[in-house]
């Protein structure tokens, strides 16, 4: 019986192509760390970095909203249980413990019956299922967060605590 | 001393021939000559490349990378 | 090889036929502008290289006396002594006058060799040339005003220096076999590596990757070129300007003080590190708000934790009920009584059995009686319902089929526990805020300092002595040029970890490809290699060396000269830099002062030091070809004012080879009428010349113009 958690992390969640744009600006994939890819406003390393920002985001600022059923789904090419791995980049360290959070927080925020799912009622599947949607859900609205923000002030993102300041606005 | 002999001479003052194949100055040989009958792979190629570039018939680039080749076919 | 006359027929200002004799030594020709110094350069310049410019070249006054049909000859011819014989080469042309033009025909150069015994033997003129006048040396002979002494203008100067005179030029040839040799046993392992290789794709891979960064290195190697002369540029600027601040010294301080700051500025910018967005990732930061979620998620599964524990002791009194209601549902339907209180344990009717008496009803039990079998019958369903069947237990009910949950349940003490890492989080932001906020104060308080000492300084260089327009100009460049000067510097720094970096990334992919090279290709094929790669090492490595040694020789020449040259005046020295650009060596010529560039020397300054430059070369030829050649020059030395050239002529004297000097200077005129100068007695030569033309003339009509020499 493989644990819910390794079976979840084998998927790769989707996000709304209205927020393309955002991964294509925001992200560099691949090339040197430091202060030259922020002065271009890339701020991500990669696609699901842009992705778990935006649903902690998301989440902490409490926005839920699923992805609409007339809006075309993407996704990209890593699963989750990729995201965070050292992999070849120098200068970074391996923060794959973060899927772990990911995940409690999909329970603990997910509507389902871990009851009837132990029972056999519902199947793992299913469960699963759920949790992606509110994986996605909290994601699309944390996305939305960024699109407005981006709207009102385009160069807010050229400076280096623009994402730190959008998600610790209780702490600073 | 001929041409051939000076030229030779300012190749084998090459600090590599010292540090890399660790030849000792006594060993170094002062003609090309000599050079010819040195056991040394890398003194006698030099010798041959020079004894060749300095003789008066122009060889091509072919024939002489394969005298070279030939001859360290035979010595390696 | 001494030239011991020059007739010239016919050429422009000379008509009919001028001739001049010379001795070995210094032969100084006096004129005055356009009198015929120039026009005599000329015809030397033609009789050395030719040039079929011809019409260009007639003596108007000859045309014009010379009646139509009949014809003239234009030539310059030159007699020379060497090796004991005497040897002229004349190059000609015929002109053949018409009713209203002429025509030109028959150019041609002729040489005669004289033998000792009055011989002359005609020979192929420009061969005669050839040995007479070397080409080499020819290209050092000939200077036509002050402008053409720089040779090294042209950056093939070096390579032609290097051919014509130093033994290094016999090495270009092995640099480039060396070469060939090494990529030859290069692409032998390559391709056997290849082949055999069994990690294709990758060596392939390698293979490209190396290219594509041998390409990029280069291509920062010539930024870092460009910008490296872009800094020179603009320092050589700045000096220049400095150079007008009275306050030298004071400017220096403050220079001093600015770099100090700036130093100190790039300092701190280095130890802030605003990496924040990957800080949220890297060092969790995005997980410090965390704690509710983890509350909920932990309160969830408590509760869940509960409810699963009570509905699994629910379900198994249930079942335990459910199991009791069966059982008796069976013996009822079975027909079976169950044993009433007080019926004796199985240990009494087993000793009824035995005794076979019933102690129950007080009668005795025989075998085989019905009592008998009635108690024997009650023991085995006993002793039944005490074992339970194993089908029954394939039947038993299980409420939770999975145990998804547990694992829920550790996360969630797990992450208790590292709840407190969490939470110190906040303190790790805000300490490196402070820090980085504490570095920003700094670097503000330290611009300010420097905005202060930038103000300071252009107070200076205001407070210097030249006019006002021209050090308006000065201080608005100079400050731009200041603020180019750091930014480039801030671009060469980039540009050099850049190529440090590739060059990195380089020599990473050539160890990969090498370490599958040695397994895949031969082992002779990877000796060779080596071999051949050294041999490439050492080719290259002597022909530099060789290269310096010629290059320090004519520098140390070139000084020699230069300080007999500037005696009393300027104190530094001639240095030749060695550049390799793309493969190529080139030389630039530099004046330093005490270690420093001295930018912006005067022209008479230049002009000595061409002259040292070319004298040295001079020499250099002379030994190399243990026979020395005359130099001609028109004017070199008009920045000179009277006292240095006089000087200057002097010391031309002591070096006893031939030269022949042409000079509009120790000419005076009055009202037309000239004259030497007596200074001039003070110049030591061999023999001096005059030339003048004949007055009357009409400058507008050529033909009327025509030179003559007379000595002095």
């Amino acid at each position: 019986m493989d644990s819910l958690f390794n079976r979840w992390k084998t998927k790769i969640p989707n996000y709304s192509s209205e927020f393309k744009f955002l991964f294509d600006r925001l992200s560099s994939k691949g090339g040197t760390e430091g202060a030259k890819k922020i002065s271009l406003g890339k701020h991500f390393s990669t696609n699901y970095e842009l992705y778990i920002y935006a649903f902690f985001l998301g989440l902490y600022e409490e926005e839920y909203s699923p992805i609409p059923k007339d809006k075309k789904k993407l996704k990209f090419s890593h699963h989750i249980q990729h995201w965070g791995s050292k992999s070849n980049k120098i200068g970074r360290k391996d923060f794959s413990r973060i899927q772990e959070y990911i995940f409690t927080a999909l329970v603990a925020k997910t509507d389902i019956n871990l009851i009837d799912l132990d029972k056999g009622i519902i199947s793992e599947k299913e469960v699963i299922q759920e949790l992606l949607l509110t994986l996605e859900a909290y994601t699309n609205g944390g996305l939305m967060l960024i699109k407005e923000k981006l709207e009102d002030n385009p160069n807010y993102y050229l400076q280096p605590t623009s994402f730190l300041d959008m998600i610790m606005v209780n702490i600073r | 001393m001929a041409r051939k002999d000076d030229i030779f001479r300012s190749f084998m003052e090459h600090d590599i021939l010292r540090s890399k194949y660790e030849i000792k100055q006594e060993d170094i040989p002062k003609t090309v000559r000599e050079a010819e009958q040195s056991e040394i792979k890398i003194v006698k190629t030099i010798a041959l490349i020079v004894k060749e570039l300095e003789s008066s018939k122009t060889i091509s680039d072919v024939a002489l990378h394969k005298k070279v080749t030939q001859f360290l076919n035979n010595a390696i | 090889m001494i030239i011991r006359k020059i007739v010239i027929k016919n050429f422009l200002c000379y008509f009919g036929t001028k001739t001049f004799e010379f001795e070995n030594g210094l032969n100084v020709i006096l004129g005055d502008n356009g009198e015929g110094k120039t026009k005599f350069f000329e015809a030397i310049y033609w009789l050395f290289n030719g040039g079929k410019n011809f019409a260009s070249m007639v003596s108007a006054k000859a045309l014009k006396e010379t009646n139509p049909d009949d014809k003239f000859d234009v030539s310059v011819l030159m007699e020379v002594e060497q090796y004991a014989s005497i040897k002229s080469i004349q190059r000609s042309f015929t002109v053949l006058k018409t009713e209203k033009d002429y025509n030109i025909s028959n150019s041609r150069i002729i040489g005669v060799e004289e033998t000792k015994d009055g011989e002359r033997i005609r020979m192929d003129g420009e061969k005669l040339l050839d040995i007479v006048l070397p080409p080499e040396i020819r290209k050092y002979s000939l200077f036509k005003g002050e402008s053409e002494l720089n040779i090294f203008n042209n950056k093939d100067a070096l390579n032609i220096l290097v051919n014509s005179f130093s033994s290094a030029k016999h090495y270009d040839k092995y640099l480039a076999q060396g070469a060939s040799l090494k990529k030859k046993a290069e692409a032998a392992v390559d391709k056997e590596s290849r082949h055999n290789s069994k990690k294709q794709t990758q060596y392939k891979n390698l293979e490209n990757e190396i290219v594509r960064l041998h390409k990029g290195r280069e291509k920062i190697q010539e930024l870092l070129n460009i910008s490296e002369s872009e800094r020179q540029t603009l320092e050589m600027h700045i000096e220049e300007s400095e150079r007008y601040v009275d306050n030298a010294e004071s400017l220096e301080t403050i220079n001093n003080r600015i770099k100090d700051i700036n130093s100190k500025i790039r300092q701190e910018e280095s130890v802030i590190k605003e990496n924040y967005t990957t800080y949220l990732f890297d060092d969790n930061w995005i997980l410090t708000n965390f704690e509710n979620v983890h509350r909920t998620f932990a309160e969830k599964i408590k509760k869940l934790q509960s409810d699963r524990r009570k509905l699994q002791s629910d379900f198994d009194r249930e079942e335990g009920i459910k199991a009791g209601k069966e059982k008796l549902k069976k013996e009822i339907i079975e027909g079976l009584t169950p044993l009433p209180v007080g019926v004796p344990a199985k240990a009494y009717m087993e000793e009824m059995l035995d005794a076979e008496y019933c102690t129950v009803c007080n009668r005795p039990a025989k075998k085989g009686t019905p009592s008998y079998n009635y108690i024997q019958k009650r023991l085995k369903e006993y002793l039944d319902s005490l074992t339970p069947k194993i089908k029954e237990q394939q039947e038993k009910k299980v409420l939770f089929k999975h145990d998804y949950t547990r694992m829920l349940f550790k996360l969630s003490s797990t992450h208790e526990d590292t709840l407190a890492t969490l939470r110190e989080k906040k303190s790790e932001i805000k300490e490196i805020f402070e820090f980085n906020a504490t570095r920003k104060e700094a670097i503000k308080k330290l611009k300010e300092r420097l905005q202060l000492e930038i103000k300071d300084r252009e107070k200076i260089i205001g407070s210097s002595s030249i006019g006002e327009n021209k050090l308006a100009n000065i201080l608005k460049n100079y400050s731009s040029w200041q603020r180019d000067i750091n930014s480039t510097n801030n671009n060469l720094r980039n540009l050099e970890s850049d190529l440090k970096q590739i060059s990195k990334e380089l020599e990473a992919k050539i160890k990969q490809k090498e370490e599958i090279d040695i397994d895949a290709a031969s082992s002779f094929l990877i000796e060779t290699r080596n071999i051949l790669r050294n041999i490439e090492v050492i080719f290259r490595d002597t022909k530099e060396v060789k290269y310096d040694e010629f290059i320090t020789q004519l520098e140390k020449k070139s000084n020699l000269m230069f300080q007999k040259i500037n005696a009393d005046d300027f104190t530094g020295k001639i240095v030749f830099k060695k550049r390799n650009i793309g493969g190529k060596s080139n030389i630039t010529i530099e004046l330093q002062e005490n270690g420093k560039i001295f930018y912006s020397p005067n022209q008479s300054l230049v002009t000595s030091m061409h002259m040292g430059i070319l004298f040295a070369i001079s020499e250099l030829a002379s030994e190399l070809k243990e026979e020395s050649f005359p130099m001609i020059f028109d004017a070199p030395t008009s920045s000179f004012g009277e006292t240095k050239t006089k000087d200057f002529l002097n010391l031309v004297y002591q070096t006893g080879k031939q030269r022949i000097i042409l000079f509009y200077d120790f000419i005076s005129k009055e009202n037309d009428v000239q004259s030497i100068k007596p200074e001039f007695e003070e110049v030591k030569r061999h023999k001096a010349f005059w030339l003048k033309r004949q007055r009357p003339f009409d400058k507008n009509d050529l033909s009327t113009i025509n030179t003559e020499i007379s000595s002095i």
